[in-house]
């Protein structure tokens, strides 16, 4: 038993070797034509062998899982079943098993392992990676690209999904132009008529916290030296898909605070 | 001990022996010869005159059995078949000797079992069954190798006892005998209605060998596809019910196979091949299955559904 338990351990160790070495080859070819669609299309060639990885090993195990020795029987027709039953039986042992055993041995002694290697396949698979390595190496030195996909997805000029005048609170925009127009109605002191500040001098006396501040204490204008590398001007502006929902009294507060900046 | 590797010539000679008397039959005597390997029963189905007399009596010689002939009628009774006790005078004194029936034989052709009685019909089935007889109280068993050959004839049933479908299941081999080729038939005419004396037929097998390849024959190796293969047959005769009304039970799945792996002993292999379980199926499954009514006006046979189920299998 343990002669025919070798024989067939042997030839099932031969048929994974060469599954191994035709499925590397595929895999090479699969991992420099990805490389060479990827740079072709300006896509990311470097991650070309996770997918690769994932070839080799999807396709590794369907095959081991499916390699019987059914197939040293197709290419050996004299060993047609009797392998098969050889090999279900190793764990029981008669007379009839026995002979069964001698004879398939025997037989095994004909079995070359390169019946089972073809040649013009392995040999088209070489040739195959020789052309794809060089047309990777031409489109890498000479930088090829038939679209570069990466480049056109960075331009994209994205538009929002979502429509701007969902956010769009206030009858009249709160722009520059608005807040300087003096109008009445958005005056930053409020109504004239309300507000009397008198002849009276008032004493402001302004409790101290981090800062102190003295009206009288007036002093000349001093010329400040600005450096050069100053920041640029945060420009505010306008825009439709501002979120916020300012009430219709206090956008006019705003407006006439930018009106009396200007106007001072 | 016999020569495993010379068994294949051993069949072969067989074979040459029995073509000296029966001419025509190949294919019957090699299932009869499976059937007796797989130490199981045989049920022939044939018209009158088609040799089954003849290919019993002759392999019983070849094989060096003993032989004997049982004539199914409706007065045939248990006692006729199994033996009875006889009174003998020996000295004076008298005492009870048990007279053992024709079926204390190694091959037994029971001929149109359909006509005996159920009562006799159980007594010859409890002897292929058990290999042993009950007589008086006393259990006699039967001498190794013992083969039961049963024939029915397809027409004439008129008075018959058709054997129910669960004793038929207890036979391991349906065999259909059919009319020979007209060459051959031309032969048996120019044989036997110019032969004189019978001729003679020469000791192939003795009685130990035949044993011993009894033994080898359930030892022959299957894989486990083939298995499976059987089961797998065995189980559609029972789901596919448009055109089966009852399947085979799991005894057809055990019969299938010793009779494949008695097959591939008498081709002289050391295994069990695809080819010897199709063409046993046939021989197996068909008193097992019951074809139902839309099979019969379909006008299928019984064999016509087994090579259907073979080919949905395969």
């Amino acid at each position: 038993m343990a002669e025919i338990s070798k024989a067939i351990r042997e030839i099932k160790n031969t048929l994974r070797q060469i599954v191994l070495f035709n499925t590397l080859l595929a895999s090479a070819i699969f991992f420099l034509t990805v490389f060479f669609i990827a740079n072709l299309f300006g896509l990311y060639p470097e991650y070309a062998w996770i997918l690769a990885l994932i070839y080799f090993l999807v396709k590794i195990l369907k095959r081991i899982r499916t390699l019987k020795v059914a197939e040293v029987e197709a290419k050996y027709p004299n060993l047609n079943e009797r392998l098969r039953t050889a090999e279900d039986t190793m764990g029981q042992d008669n007379f009839m098993i026995q002979r069964l055993r001698t004879e398939v041995i025997d037989k095994l002694k004909n079995v070359r392992v390169s019946s089972f290697m073809n040649l013009k396949d392995i040999f088209g698979k070489i040739v195959a990676i020789f052309i794809l390595a060089f047309l990777v190496i031409v489109v890498t030195t000479y930088d090829v690209k038939i679209f570069n996909i990466s480049d056109a997805a960075k331009n994209f000029d994205y538009k929002p999904i979502v429509r701007a005048d969902l956010f769009k609170t206030a009858e009249k925009p709160i722009t520059t132009q608005n807040l300087t127009s003096g109008d009445s109605e958005y005056q930053l002191y409020g109504k004239a008529s309300i507000a009397k500040l008198g002849d009276k001098n008032i004493d402001l006396v302004l409790s101290l916290r981090t800062d102190q501040l003295d009206i009288r204490n007036v002093k000349k204008v001093e010329e400040k030296q600005f450096d050069e590398n100053a920041v640029y001007e945060i420009e505010a502006r306008s825009d439709a898909s501002f979120q916020e929902n300012i009430p219709k009294e206090q956008q006019a507060l705003v407006k006439d605070y930018f009106n009396a900046i200007n106007k001072r | 001990m016999v020569e495993l590797e010379k068994f294949g010539k051993t069949f072969d000679a067989l074979m040459e022996e029995m073509n000296k008397v029966v001419i025509g039959q190949d294919k019957v005597i090699k299932q009869i010869v499976a059937a007796i390997l797989s130490d199981g029963n045989a049920l022939l189905e044939s018209y009158p005159g088609l040799g089954k007399t003849l290919i019993c009596k002759t392999l019983a010689q070849a094989m060096d059995l003993k032989f004997s002939r049982i004539q199914g009628t409706p007065d045939l009774m248990p006692s006729d078949v199994t033996g009875t006790q006889m009174i003998e005078e020996v000295g004076g004194k008298r005492y009870f000797k048990f007279q053992q029936g024709p079926i204390f034989s190694n091959i037994v052709l029971v001929d149109e079992v359909n006509r005996a009685t159920p009562k006799t019909q159980s007594a010859l089935l409890e002897a292929m069954a058990e290999k042993q007889t009950t007589v008086s109280n006393k259990t006699y068993e039967m001498d190794s190798p013992f083969f039961i050959l049963a024939t029915q004839n397809p027409i004439d049933q008129e008075g018959t006892y058709p054997l129910p479908e669960a004793q038929q299941d207890r036979f391991l081999l349906k065999i259909k005998v059919d009319y020979p080729s007209p060459e051959d038939e031309l032969k048996i005419v120019d044989q036997y209605a110019a032969l004189v004396k019978a001729k003679e037929v020469k000791k192939v097998i003795t009685k130990a060998n035949l044993l011993q390849l009894q033994e080898y024959a359930r030892q022959v190796p299957i894989s486990n596809d083939l298995k499976q293969f059987v089961v797998k047959l065995i189980t559609l005769t029972r789901t596919k019910k448009e055109l089966i009304e009852y399947g085979a039970s799991p005894r057809a799945s055990i019969g299938l196979i010793l009779a494949a792996k008695s097959n591939a002993l008498i081709e002289g292999r050391n295994h069990v091949g695809e080819k010897d379980i199709i063409d046993m199926a046939y021989p197996v499954l068909r008193h097992r299955i019951i074809v139902n009514f839309e099979a019969e006006r379909q006008g299928k046979t019984t064999d016509d559904i087994i090579k259907e189920l073979i080919e949905k299998v395969k």
